[in-house]
């Protein structure tokens, strides 16, 4: 009887040793989150989303660190369970860093579109303020002068929509958002002289 | 028949006792080896990697990847380094084991990403005030500059290159604004060097211009004079206000608006430049309606000997084409008040203030044509500014 019980108690111990000596690294989930991080990357999560994308790059690492923990120690006694939580919370930051770089972005660009969109109607409205405008002396030239910055304007403009084409939608906002408070000062200015004119 | 088989089953405990002594022995002597093997095993270097990691970690959120990039790659790298000798070492019998590469690596990774991490603050902080100063004295540039710009005739070019510096002042903020201080730095120094150039450029070209003052003091003072001596009448013309005056008796009588040639400063070298030429001249004709398609015309003299003179000179020296030539009927006539500088080097009145002019001057009136007639020394505040921009923007590279 206390034989059976012996080779009872060492074949559990037998099997139990497979079943936790057989634990694997967790391959596939960790392959998952470096695609993840790569994804995030792509749409430029460094760029727009830098402290959620740092955070998975450091989460990758401190991964990386428990998996080689685990594989430095005796079969029998390894697991990945711990590694496979992290995996599981970098997976999601990653795919949240995208998402949220993927929203600033597009953000940026619709700021940048709409900046871009309202310049074309100002420089109109400045130009049909310039026939308002006096048109003395002095007033032919400064309006020659205006029209000469305006058509510098454009041409930043011009760089704008390049910069969005190009995907880079921060420049293109940057410039856009000059050139329409060059346009405001314009016809601020202008304003002013038509004002000066009429007397009030 | 019991003790019969108390001395069967005797062996058979014996041997019963004996199996379970061996495998308790193998078992004891089992977990002796294991406990040795675990002892003499090397530690794996996971605190060294944990604490390059939150080294790395640290130069990133510190922006070490925009400020310190090269010492990030590097950082990076011996991390990644310090992994592959630790995975290496894994592989290998655990008693064999020697983890000093990837500890020593990790910690060079340490090194490396601590420093990174604090030249990065350093160097952004610095970036920040640098770019925060920089933008304040190119935007007072800017704003320096605009008086000079509204008066004087610069030409497009110049002008174009002032409103790049005011686009790109503009966008450097923006990125200010959201902390990227090394675009904004960029931006600063674009401006600063549109701004330096026009303002240098600008300054220069008035500059050359106003060292001809002292010679248009004394042409007018020698009018004014003769004016006064002879009693009659003279014009001056003043090129920098767009003004004509008329003298009687030594006395300023009458002044007009007038308009020029679209490339008015300086003098008028050759036919077709479109400048005004300035020098002492005299009324050697005029033309009543009719006789002109300018409403009324009094033709001067132009050129004169110094004229010619230096047409010559400048044609001997190449500096214009072999076959120019000196050009003339340069008039004072009607049509004006247009608004532009649009005569190809005349000078032109509205037209009741040619018909009054018209009246008031004969042929031999002398016409004194000069820059301009009070000789207001050009201001240089804008240069000196630009220079310190320039200044500025070495010490943010």
């Amino acid at each position: 009887m206390k034989v059976k019980t012996l080779v009872a108690v060492l074949v559990v111990i037998f099997a139990m040793t497979l079943i936790v000596g057989c634990a694997k690294v967790p391959q596939q989930e960790l392959d998952a989150a470096k695609a993840a991080l790569d994804a995030a990357k792509a749409v430029e999560a460094d760029r727009y989303a830098p402290e959620l994308f740092n955070a998975v790059k450091d989460s990758l690492n401190a991964i990386n660190a428990e998996i080689e923990k685990q594989n430095s120690k005796f079969a029998l006694f390894r697991s990945y369970s711990k590694a496979k939580t992290m995996l599981a919370a970098a997976l999601a930051a990653a795919n949240n860093a995208k998402d949220t770089a993927v929203a600033n972005k597009e953000k940026v660009k619709a700021e940048a579109n709409d900046l871009l969109a309202k310049i074309g109607p100002a420089i109109d409205d400045v130009k049909k303020l310039m026939k308002k405008a006096p048109r003395g002396k002095e007033g032919r030239a400064a309006l020659e002068a205006m029209n000469a910055d305006l058509a510098t304007v454009e041409a930043s403009v011009a760089e704008a929509n390049t910069a969005l084409a190009n995907g880079d939608f921060l420049t293109a906002r940057d410039k856009a958002q000059a050139g329409l408070q060059k346009v405001a000062a314009i016809s601020e200015e202008l304003q002013q002289a038509i004002n000066k004119k009429l007397g009030r | 028949m019991d003790a019969l088989k108390s001395e069967v089953k005797e062996p058979r405990r014996l041997v019963e006792k004996n199996w379970f002594l061996w495998a308790n022995l193998i078992l004891a002597l089992g977990l002796i080896g294991f406990t040795l093997i675990i002892e003499l095993s090397a530690e794996p270097p996971f605190e060294a990697y944990q604490k390059a990691r939150k080294a790395v970690s640290l130069a990133r959120q510190s922006q070490a990847n925009i400020y310190m990039v090269d010492e990030l790659i590097d950082a990076e790298y011996l991390l990644e380094q310090s992994k592959l000798a630790w995975q290496r070492e894994n592989r290998r019998w655990r008693v064999n084991r020697n983890f000093y590469s990837a500890r020593r690596l990790a910690a060079q990774c340490s090194t490396k990403a601590a420093h990174a991490a604090a030249r990065s603050i350093a160097k952004r902080d610095s970036l920040r005030e640098l770019t925060q100063n920089g933008i304040r004295e190119i935007k007072a540039q800017i704003e320096a500059f605009r008086p000079d710009f509204q008066s004087l005739p610069l030409d497009n070019r110049l002008r174009q290159k002032y409103v790049l510096s005011e686009l790109a002042i503009m966008e450097s903020e923006a990125a200010f604004k959201r902390q990227d201080y090394k675009k904004a730095a960029a931006r600063y120094k674009t401006a600063a060097d549109y701004i330096s150039r026009a303002g240098s450029e600008a300054t220069a070209t008035i500059t050359n211009y106003y060292s001809n003052a002292p010679r248009w003091r004394q042409w007018v003072q020698e009018t004014v004079r003769w004016s006064k001596e002879n009693n009659d009448v003279a014009i001056v013309v003043d090129k920098i206000d767009h003004e004509c005056h008329l003298y009687s008796n030594g006395e300023k009588i009458r002044e007009f608006n007038i308009e020029l040639g679209p490339n008015w400063i300086g003098h008028k070298l050759q036919r077709g430049d479109n400048a005004t030429p300035e020098g002492c001249y005299r009324i050697r004709r005029k033309k009543a309606n009719g006789q002109t398609k300018y409403y009324l015309a009094m033709e001067i003299d132009y050129p004169n000997d110094q004229d010619r003179a230096r047409f010559y000179t400048a044609k001997a020296r190449g500096e214009i084409a072999g076959n120019a030539t000196i050009g003339g009927l340069i008039e004072i006539h009607g049509d004006g008040g247009k608004g532009a500088n649009w005569t190809a080097g005349c000078v032109a009145l509205a037209n009741p203030d040619m018909e009054k002019l018209f009246k008031l001057c004969k042929v031999g009136t002398p016409v004194t044509i000069v820059g301009s007639s009070k000789g207001t020394p050009v201001r240089t505040a804008t240069r000196s500014l630009s220079d310190n921009g320039a200044k500025n923007v070495r010490s943010a590279e």
